[in-house]
């Protein structure tokens, strides 16, 4: 009896052991696969969009406008951008701040896509940034001029795998854009007001 | 003769040094509410904004009437072979420079690699014109090095001419002026046009390279001046890693509300 409860005892330890050394790990490991997945099925479908001579630039536009939406998770890039003046925004400002961030993102990438000469996308290492994040590397490959570092920074939420930033040559879309807005709606007399008619006007002018 | 000059203009040079520290170290931050608010300021840090933004309208003028027009035509009118030799020609004058501060990084590796890039540059690829060693050597300065040895990077500058520089970078550059063989020739000599001339070379290159980039930066963002500074200060902490992953650089994405900051790893 004594020792049956021992042995038993020591399974559980055993299998306790086991799952923290091995499951964990595992567990971590299908986020970081699941972030890599994600990227490179948006990769391939990006390349394949824009080297697709058949579809005029609209229709890439449009195609484009979908990876925005369905991978990007542009609640939180938004809220991220806006720094410190999310808080003090009102319901109104944040909705219509948040329309209107997603239409200059999508203006300001509408001319590059005019622009592709063959570059190819390369996976490299996916680290794990904490327990909801991680990073997915990539070169872009161009055909002329050497490659260019481009990292994924994928998150987990309720919807699945979202990309919330995208990293080029150690430089981060989103921390530039946040600078960049905060700065206008800390001049006097703008806030966060005056910062979404900015963007009006730019998506207006650009598109 | 030639000595006295040199040592006036090394004391300029330190001198000059001491001030970049000395504005670096009296500018404090004030008091922040909020954390966020924190975050935002250290990330900016320009206490001298104003006058930052007044050169640098000084030099978007500049850039527009001289540098700009003048990069363009040498785009235009130089064959590509021939900027990418005046690319190799300037990096290989600066490899002595890269190789004193990548030992004073402890990077031997890298020091190795820019010691075997000059010599085999400049005996087989005629004066360094061609990059015959293929080596792939970074820009390294006396900036990367002080932060390396952890000095604070300062508050940012828009420097007439120069464009946008961290203190650190600042003053880095004054030491760096002083450790290129180069500079020190043309002292000896009193060929004051040399350095002049090396810069001018620099620029235009440089500037004839970033066009489309600085043109879409300008078109994309909405505060050009924002953008710019962070965007110099991102790339200047990429230098500083030499590329190494980034992980602990990128900003906390989590909001109070849902989980845990990025770990430092």
């Amino acid at each position: 009896m004594m020792l049956t409860r021992r042995m038993f005892s020591g399974l559980i330890a055993a299998a306790a052991l086991i799952t923290a050394l091995t499951g964990a790990p595992a567990l971590a490991a299908d986020k970081e696969q699941a972030a890599l997945a994600l990227v490179k099925g948006i990769g391939e479908k990006a390349v394949a969009t824009l080297s697709d001579t058949s579809l005029s630039d609209e229709q890439k536009q449009e195609r484009f406008e979908q990876f925005l939406d369905s991978s990007f998770d542009m609640e939180r890039i938004g809220r991220f951008v806006l720094g410190q003046h999310w808080r003090s925004a009102s319901e109104e400002q944040r909705s219509e701040f948040l329309k209107v961030f997603r239409d200059y993102m999508v203006s300001s990438y509408a001319d590059k896509i005019g622009s592709y000469s063959g570059e190819n996308l390369e996976f490299k290492e996916t680290t794990s940034l904490n327990d909801k994040e991680s990073l997915v590397n990539s070169l872009i490959v161009r055909p002329n001029g050497p490659p260019v570092k481009l990292d994924w920074r994928v998150r987990q939420g309720d919807n699945g795998e979202k990309i919330v930033d995208v990293i080029v040559e150690g430089i981060s879309m989103a921390q530039t854009q946040r600078s960049d807005f905060s700065s206008v709606v800390n001049k006097p007399g703008v806030g966060v007001e005056g910062l979404i008619t900015r963007l009006k006007e730019q998506t207006g002018s650009a598109s | 003769m030639g000595l006295r000059i040199k040592s006036t203009s090394l004391k300029a040079g330190l001198l000059a040094t001491a001030l970049m520290v000395s504005v670096s170290g009296c500018a404090t931050p004030e008091q922040k509410e909020s954390k966020a608010a924190v975050v935002m300021y250290d990330e900016v840090y320009d206490p001298l904004e104003p006058m930052n933004r007044y050169f640098f309208d000084v030099n978007y003028a500049l850039d527009a009437l001289l540098l700009r027009p003048v990069a363009e035509i040498y785009r235009g009118v130089l064959p590509d072979a021939a900027q990418d030799s005046v690319r190799n020609f300037i990096t290989n004058l600066w490899q002595p420079v890269y190789f004193i501060n990548n030992v004073l990084q402890g990077e031997m590796d890298r020091a190795g690699d820019n010691m075997g890039a000059f010599f085999t540059n400049t005996f087989l690829g005629v004066g360094g014109l061609f990059d015959v060693a293929k080596l792939d050597t970074q820009p390294e300065d006396m900036g990367q090095t002080l932060a390396v040895w952890g000095v604070e990077e300062g508050p940012y500058l828009v420097l007439p001419v120069f464009g946008p520089r961290t203190t650190r970078a600042a003053g880095g550059a004054v030491v760096d002026y002083f450790l290129n063989p180069v500079n020190y020739v043309a002292r000896e000599h009193d060929w004051d046009y040399v350095p002049v001339a090396l810069f001018a070379a620099d620029g235009i290159d440089a500037r004839s390279r970033s066009i489309e980039a600085l043109d879409e930066i300008e078109r994309t963002s909405i505060d050009f001046y924002a953008a710019i500074r962070s965007l110099y200060r991102q790339n200047r902490n990429n230098m500083i890693l030499n590329g190494a992953s980034n992980s602990t650089q990128l900003p906390d994405m989590s909001f109070e509300d849902d989980d845990k900051p990025v770990q430092k790893n």
